[in-house]
């Protein structure tokens, strides 16, 4: 079913805003740094969909173009032709303020590290999002992924008072709790020892499977891309492969032979 | 390390920038004042050097106190005899007579001729060209008593050509003359913005002194004789003369010379405090921004130490950056001197007081001067920062950047505590005394609080920006900044209808201000505010630096609002309540006017009393005090001297005075007592003490009185300085164009109602006030500058936070909403310190200054106000361009950053 939605992409004959089960989407899309002898093609004429309620890993080696596709599918980056989409809004389109608005509103951002404001607490740090959109959480919602993060304990404290699973936690929660259309995570175990990592990933896992969120995460771990329902696989800034249900060892299989 | 440091220093080299430009203004400023008075000294000296030109010896008699009034040399004249005797001298090829007043020509417009400030001469014409400065132009020297030469200066200026009639205004009445010729002061139109009038010798001992007398006698040698051995031969032959200093030409130069020196001596000392007081606001900023940069470093520094760097090479490192830094900003602010003694050179030619062209004089001490203060004042700012980031432990490399945790130490609790107790028993002591003893008590207790306020700044930082970044502040802003809105529409609107379309911009610009402040404040209880805040709070000794660096300037401004606000309490009181004449005559060009003016105004209709005051000093037990000559019969009705004993009446007699209680009480004289005076021309006398009198606010507190024929045999300009008019007030209109018709030949004069003399009183004083605030503008300025660097490094070194804010969703204004609140919170921070100290202060100083009656105390609480709220203006002001940096942060680079 995935596969032939791609390909009608790919084939440009269906629209994504049709797709309704598209969280976010990107149709030729290129990004190009540089000119002349120094341009670099980061992404070239990439055609790819992110489904709703479904946790999609892109992996690739270092230069491939994995975070550039993250950054432009979320909007922190504009593309140099193609079109993304996130829900059903076209990007290129919005201007710098509605495109902070479209952020705060319906994109969800995890990061490597440094994801929490260090003067603000745990709690602030989660409804930040709704904060500056001036609107009030919805506490029913705010309770459950708290509980669910496992912090409903540590709301009063900094930052710097947190451990880094319990901080890149909050950051899962600060994600998760203004219910955003989509997810975009950028290596969010990067900076975690394996267990902790493990427990950041399946609790990802469970948001989706559970709440019906949608998250792209990239990373290079073939472990914690296994948690994903889907991989694609980048290469020179192309889609060069994706698998469906990943095991550890299938991914590590797929690279391997990806690299030869 | 020396490679290392200079090549940190090209790296962080705009980070720096705010250290340098605060090193820069302060050194500029300071090698400016020296250029500039170096420069205008060496006019002057040319200048009086030029006087004596030719003049081998100077008779004159001896002089006591110096008058200060150029045109008044206060000394006795002297007599045809006398310059016979001298004219007698063997060897003498020369020698006349000078006599010297105030006169001043009258333009056909019926305006005085020549500026208010430089003197206005007027002079005896002397025929030998060895002994005048002045060269005759064109035309001829005066022949006959109606006929004069004026300098070519006073020819331009009041477009005036040979033959014309014109009035000259002198202490005798307005009389027509006619121009028969114009000259030169040496090469130039006139001397330095006097005004030069000649009279025949006659007319001008006429007009100035009496037949017959001189005020000083020059003469010059015949060839071949020695200047020094004709000296001798002069005070020879004058040895009989009592009361007369004979000088050679070079020596009367050198007299001069030192006068003037003195003067300029204490303009530049003046110039010099406000320098200082910069440079001291600019240690704020250098310590500041070297802290800031190092803490950034930490990192890298504890690499180096890791690898194996001695912490005094990192140690070595940072001090050689600060030496760098303070020697370019130096020598940049030496130059930077010149340019600014250019600028006031040019800026004294825009208003009139041409300078003769001289080059600028940059001594080599003033660059030494400059050069030492300026790294002296980075090497000691930044020695603490340097310190501090060679004690990194190498292990830091690898742990984040820590949150400052300075501040609440013991030692600066305890130092603070201590020095707050020194200002209070300071202030107590300071208090109990009185006049310029007491003010100095009470300035080492402000020094001392303002130390301990530096020491505790980062204790006291933290609940202070939390009070005020809470929303309660932003609700204070925002309701200040919509009335600066409606305020600057208003003052569009006015503009507008009153056809001034150009001022609209103020208004526009006032609105424009007004309404960032409203956006600012209403943020404030938003999120942006509110981490706006916590910034404010996290790092409390940063906070403190920047904002301490504003509370100086704002410190010394309110106490000198304070200062204002009581001298025109003071003479506003005094002029309602001491002043019984609804009228006064004043003096148009601070000089005087002649004395029938009081003739004319006592003769126009409706006019109950008239009374003319003269102001002279004179020397009693080693002090100059200031001596009023009022005329007893009338002076009794147009003011209210308060209880007297004795009676006004009684100063009819010679050499009689009337002293205030205070002076009486001061010295335990009593009723009856002799005062031995002695006058500016060394005349000595004793004044008999007929009376006493409460109340010396009517004669801006003048505490000794006498006649003006009391007065007159010990002065030589015999000017009114002032009357008092009291008319029956039946028709004030009819009064005041009688008056002003009474004394159109009299443009010295000015006829004013109480009122308007008391808005120009206050005008002036607004103007010395206005001064003195450009002066301490510049502090203020680093000041800003400071805030200003302050939020920009925290912008670098919060990079990674703001690209997170604005990933998950800030807006641009948000973000700019939140660097100008904390600015804001800042800047208020800094100046309600400031002012609370400023205001305490300056109260203090007019309760001890003005204990004798002299100073009432007045605080001017809607300026402090406005102060106070002006301040989230300079944040504003401050957080423009790094507000405007943070809200374009590219997102992506920004979290990538390390």
């Amino acid at each position: 079913m995935d596969l032939v939605l791609v390909d009608l992409c790919e084939a440009g004959r269906m629209p994504p805003t049709m797709l309704t089960t598209s969280a976010a989407a990107c149709r030729s899309v290129s990004k190009i740094y540089g000119s002349g002898e120094n341009e670099v093609r980061a992404l070239d004429d990439v055609t790819v969909d992110f489904q709703k309620g479904r946790f999609t890993a892109i992996m690739g080696p270092s230069g491939s173009g994995k975070s550039t596709l993250m950054h432009c599918s979320a909007g922190l980056d504009d593309v140099t032709s193609g079109q993304v989409f996130i829900g059903d809004v076209e990007l290129s389109s919005l201007k710098e303020k509605d495109l902070t608005m479209l952020r705060r509103d319906r994109v969800g951002f995890i990061f490597q590290a440094y994801n929490l404001v260090p003067t603000l607490n745990a709690l602030e740090n989660i409804t930040l999002p709704m904060t500056l959109a001036g609107r009030d959480p919805d506490q029913a919602w705010l309770d459950q992924v708290v509980e669910r993060v496992g912090l409903a304990k540590r709301l009063k404290h900094r930052p710097s008072e947190l451990s880094g699973g319990q901080q890149q936690r909050v950051a899962v929660a600060r994600a998760l709790a203004s219910r955003p259309d989509i997810i975009f995570a950028d290596e969010p175990t990067g900076n975690l020892d394996s267990r902790t990592g493990a427990e950041i990933l399946a609790f990802m896992r469970k948001a989706v499977d559970e709440f019906g969120q949608s998250i792209v995460m990239v990373t290079h771990d073939a472990n914690a891309a296994s948690y994903a329902h889907r991989i694609i696989f980048l290469g020179d800034g192309k889609v060069v492969d994706e698998m469906l249900d990943p095991t550890v060892e299938s991914v590590i299989d797929k690279i391997k032979r990806l690299g030869d | 390390m020396f490679k290392l440091a200079l090549k940190n220093l090209w790296e962080h080299k705009i980070r720096l920038l705010a250290s340098a430009v605060a090193v820069f203004l302060g050194v500029a400023f300071l090698s400016g004042t020296f250029v500039f008075t170096d420069s205008l000294r060496a006019v002057f000296d040319d200048l009086f050097s030029s006087i004596y030109k030719g003049t081998d010896v100077l008779v004159q008699s001896k002089q006591e106190i110096d008058t200060r009034s150029p045109e008044d040399t206060g000394r006795t004249r002297l007599t045809t005899k006398q310059l016979e005797l001298v004219r007698n001298v063997p060897g003498v090829a020369a020698a006349v007579g000078d006599v010297q007043g105030y006169a001043q020509v009258i333009d056909k417009k019926n305006k005085l001729v020549g500026r208010s400030g430089p003197p206005k001469f007027g002079y005896a014409w002397n025929g030998d060209p060895g002994l005048s400065v002045y060269k005759l132009f064109s035309g001829h020297a005066p022949a006959k008593d109606d006929e004069i030469v004026v300098d070519r200066g006073v020819m331009k200026s009041a477009k005036l050509k040979l033959g014309d009639r014109v009035k000259v205004a002198s202490q005798k009445p307005t009389q027509l003359y006619t121009i028969v010729g114009d000259a030169t002061y040496g090469t130039s139109d006139g001397a330095l913005g006097s005004t030069a009038v000649f009279f025949t010798q006659t007319e001008a001992q006429k007009l100035f002194a009496e037949p017959g007398r001189f005020d000083a006698i020059r003469a010059r040698g015949a060839p071949g004789v020695n200047a020094d051995e004709l000296v001798r031969r002069v005070k020879t032959a004058v040895r009989g003369e009592s009361n007369v200093e004979v000088l050679s030409g070079k020596a009367a130069t050198d007299l001069f010379r030192s006068l003037i020196g003195g003067f300029f001596d204490s303009f530049r000392t003046v110039l010099s405090i406000f320098a200082f007081i910069s440079l001291f606001v600019g240690t704020f900023v250098i310590y500041n921004s070297f802290k800031i940069v190092f803490t950034q470093r930490t990192r890298e520094m504890a690499m180096l130490r890791a690898v194996g760097a001695s912490q005094r090479q990192i140690l070595t490192s940072t001090v050689i950056e600060s030496f760098a830094v303070g020697l370019i900003a130096s020598i940049l602010g030496v130059l930077g001197g010149v340019g600014i003694a250019l600028l006031l050179k040019l800026g004294l030619a825009t208003i009139g007081a041409t300078l003769p062209s001289g080059a600028l004089i940059l001594k080599p001490r003033t660059v030494v001067l400059g050069l030492i203060v300026g790294l002296v004042t980075t090497m000691i700012s930044s020695m603490v920062p340097a310190f501090k980031a060679s004690r990194v432990k190498p292990l830091a490399a690898l742990r984040d950047l820590a949150v400052d945790r300075v501040g609440a130490s013991r030692a600066r609790q305890i130092a603070a505590t201590l020095l707050y107790l020194i200002g209070a028993v300071t202030l107590v002591i300071g208090l109990g005394g009185k006049g310029t003893p007491g003010a100095k008590v009470i300035g080492i207790s402000a020094m001392c609080v303002l130390l301990a306020t530096i020491i505790i700044g980062p204790v006291i930082a933290k609940p202070l920006a939390s009070a005020f970044g809470a929303p309660w502040f932003g609700w204070v802003v925002t309701v200040f900044g919509g009335l600066v809105v409606v305020g600057g529409v208003a003052g569009v609107a006015i503009a507008i209808a009153k056809g001034k379309p150009p001022l609209a911009v103020n208004g526009v610009f006032a609105a424009a201000i007004g309404f960032y402040l409203v956006k600012t404040g209403l943020a404030a209880p938003k999120t942006p505010g509110r981490i706006a805040r916590q910034n404010a709070m996290r790092n409390p000794s940063r906070t403190s630096a920047t904002a301490l660096a504003l509370t100086i300037s704002t410190a010394l401004v309110s106490a000198l609002f304070v200062f204002s606000a009581s001298i025109t309490k003071t003479f506003s009181g005094a002029l309602t309540s001491a002043i019984k004449a609804d009228y006064l005559v004043t003096s148009a060009n601070d000089i005087g006017f002649a004395t029938d003016v009081n003739d004319k105004i006592s003769a126009l209709p409706g006019v109950v009393d008239t009374s003319p005051v003269r102001f002279t000093q004179f020397r009693l037990n080693f002090r100059t005090r200031s001596l009023g000559a009022v005329d007893p019969a009338t002076i009794g009705g147009v003011l209210d001297l308060g209880k007297m004993t004795g009676s006004l009446q009684a100063l009819t007699a010679k050499n009689t005075i009337a002293v205030a209680d205070k002076s009486m009480k001061d010295n335990g004289w009593k009723l009856g007592e002799m005062l031995p005076l002695t006058f500016g021309n060394g005349q000595k006398a004793s004044f008999k003490i007929v009376a006493t009198y409460e109340n010396a606010e009517g004669l801006s507190n003048t505490y000794y009185l006498t006649s003006i024929p009391s007065l007159d045999p010990f002065t030589n300009l015999k000017l009114d300085r002032l009357i008092y008019v009291k008319t029956d007030g039946k028709n004030p209109k009819a009064f005041k164009a009688a008056g002003e018709k009474a004394l159109f030949d009299y443009p010295t004069a000015k006829l004013q109602t109480k009122g308007d003399f008391k808005k120009e009183v206050v005008g002036q004083l607004n103007q010395v006030l206005g001064v003195i605030l450009a002066l301490l503008g510049l502090s203020m300025f680093v000041a800003i500058v400071g805030i200003a660097n302050t939020l920009k490094l925290s912008i670098l070194e919060r990079t990674r936070e703001l690209g997170l804010l604005r990933a998950v969703g800030m807006g641009r204004e948000q973000t700019k909403a939140l660097v100008r609140w904390e600015a804001i919170v800042v800047a208020t921070i800094g100046a309600i310190i400031g002012l609370v100290i400023g205001t305490a202060y300056g109260a203090a100083l007019v309760r001890v200054l003005g204990k004798d009656g002299s100073l009432k105390l007045g605080i001017p609480a809607g300026t402090i106000l406005g102060l106070a709220l002006g301040a989230s203006i300079i944040g504003l002001y401050a957080a423009r361009r790094p507000a405007k940096r943070a809200a374009k942060l590219n997102i992506l680079r920004a979290i990538a950053t390390e």
